[in-house]
């Protein structure tokens, strides 16, 4: 186990950042999970443990379930390294990626960074509109988990990412796939089900095209999932949605979330259908003026695109990332995520781990405690 | 023989991204990791595509995965290429 690094700053927090770009939270989605992701934060960082400790809770025994397999990757609970379900499956890697971006977004809020705006990829989006105050943390979770439920049993399909633009992508399109993201001017995601998927690629690959498989069970952004929208309409309706308190940038109509589309139900469930253009939104945020770009969430997948953008290039904005590449692995999560938030003028408090149980060894024996006897519940995680 | 330079690589590489002349210049940052250079896992495959294609030099996904910076992409294709000559 890594040792917790020590107090970084003095008592109390800092108002403000004192970076002088405006903050833009950068919230990534499926394909940006990587096994072990964020458990070196949870050991090693009580106040992230804390929040995202709540997320799991308010999932009930999903939210134990998904733990457990979450740390299972990181040694796991009580050495149990077995995941129930793999990480790609739509139950794990949604909802974990939610709860990392939302607990690393709600973190930086409690420390004192006051995000200008948010820009959330696909499942992101979501953990961006939670922050924001759109929904409600218990509406957003189970909205998330009742769509795992349908999107589990949806038709079985992935995920591609082709090196062009998506007019060069579209004619080479079978029944059944879509294109799913515009990530980077030329890096198009394409959707669909297993067998078009697959004859969609060997197409382009016979055209020229460079094709790279989006670790993804599930053909996320493509009218395959049609049938769940409805479902997922109804859902939210009745829900208590509000316009956003920060500002988003939808990642599916590339500007400003309206007060009308974030209480709008359909605007929400269509986004499973709908592509992901990233890179238009980023445009879009960018236009509106030079930022710090910070990757809230696993990886730096959304930040490394965006070094591409000639606002970056030309350095007048800037990027961040808070947990590394997947290749550095967890257990210098917290020294890079306190390095990156004191560069934000911001201090963490490292608890010492003399003072204060891991919250790895609280948690998880907890954890392990519910799954071994089948309880519904692990309320009392004591840190 | 035929070696591949870094203005070169650079030329490849600023197509597959997409980018224009604005692109970072690699000639001063041959040893940046290439993510910090805003490149990732796709667009480097397609830079292995076009250099395997041009320079006529053959190898694996496992090299490229190895293979972390503008400088250690030339070092291992002009290898390569040295040991075909």
């Amino acid at each position: 186990m890594t040792e917790p690094g020590p107090v970084l700053a003095g008592p109390g927090l800092p108002a403000a950042q004192s970076a002088a770009l405006p903050a833009a939270l950068l919230m990534p989605g499926q394909g940006s999970q990587y096994p072990g992701m964020g458990t070196g934060l949870y050991r090693d960082l009580p106040a992230f443990a804390t929040i995202i400790d709540a997320v799991f809770q308010v999932m009930g025994v999903a939210g134990d379930e998904l733990r457990h397999d979450w740390l299972a990757a990181d040694g796991g609970p009580d050495g149990d390294t077995e995941p129930l379900l793999p990480l790609n499956h739509v139950s794990r890697s949604q909802s974990l990626l939610f709860a990392i971006d939302y607990a690393l977004g709600r973190l930086l809020v409690d420390l004192g960074l006051g995000p200008a705006v948010m820009l959330g990829h696909s499942v992101g989006e979501l953990a961006a509109a939670t922050l924001a105050g759109v929904f409600d943390l218990d509406v957003a979770v189970r909205f998330l988990l009742r769509r795992a439920d349908h999107l589990a049993g949806a038709p079985a399909g992935g995920m591609m990412a082709v090196a062009a633009c998506a007019a060069d992508v579209r004619p080479h399109l079978r029944p059944g796939t879509d294109i799913g993201a515009v990530n980077a001017p030329r890096q198009t995601i394409i959707a669909g089900t297993g067998a078009a998927l697959r004859a969609t690629a060997a197409a382009l690959t016979q055209a020229g095209f460079t094709c790279a498989p989006v670790p993804s069970l599930t053909p996320f952004h493509s009218a395959v999932l049609e049938p769940v929208v409805e479902v997922l309409r109804g859902q939210l309706t009745g829900e208590p949605l509000r316009a956003p308190a920060i500002a988003i940038v939808s990642g599916y109509t590339t500007h400003l979330l309206t007060a009308a589309q974030a209480t709008d139900p359909m605007y929400w469930a269509h986004h499973d259908v709908d592509p992901v253009l990233y890179w238009p939104a980023l445009e879009s945020l960018l236009a509106s003026g030079s930022h710090l770009l910070i990757e809230c969430g696993p990886g730096q997948g959304l930040t490394t695109l965006a070094r591409r953008h000639p606002d970056v290039r030309s350095r007048r904005s800037q990027v961040l990332s808070l947990l590394g590449s997947p290749g550095q692995g967890p257990d210098g999560e917290a020294d890079r995520f306190a390095a990156a938030v004191t560069g934000l003028g911001l201090s963490v408090p490292m608890t010492p781990a003399t003072a204060v149980p891991s919250a790895r060894t609280a948690a998880t024996a907890a954890a392990a405690a519910v799954l071994a006897t089948g309880a519904a519940r692990s309320d009392r995680v004591a840190f | 023989m035929r070696q591949i330079t870094l203005r070169e690589l650079q030329d490849v590489i600023r197509e597959c991204a997409g980018e224009d002349e604005s692109a970072q210049s690699l000639v001063d940052a041959a040893n940046e990791p290439f993510d910090q250079l805003g490149y990732d896992s796709l667009a480097l495959l397609e830079t292995q595509a076009r250099v395997r294609r041009d320079y006529g030099v053959d190898f694996s996904e496992a090299d490229l995965s190895d293979i972390a910076t503008p400088q250690e992409f030339l070092d291992f294709v002009n290898n390569l290429l040295m040991a075909a000559a």
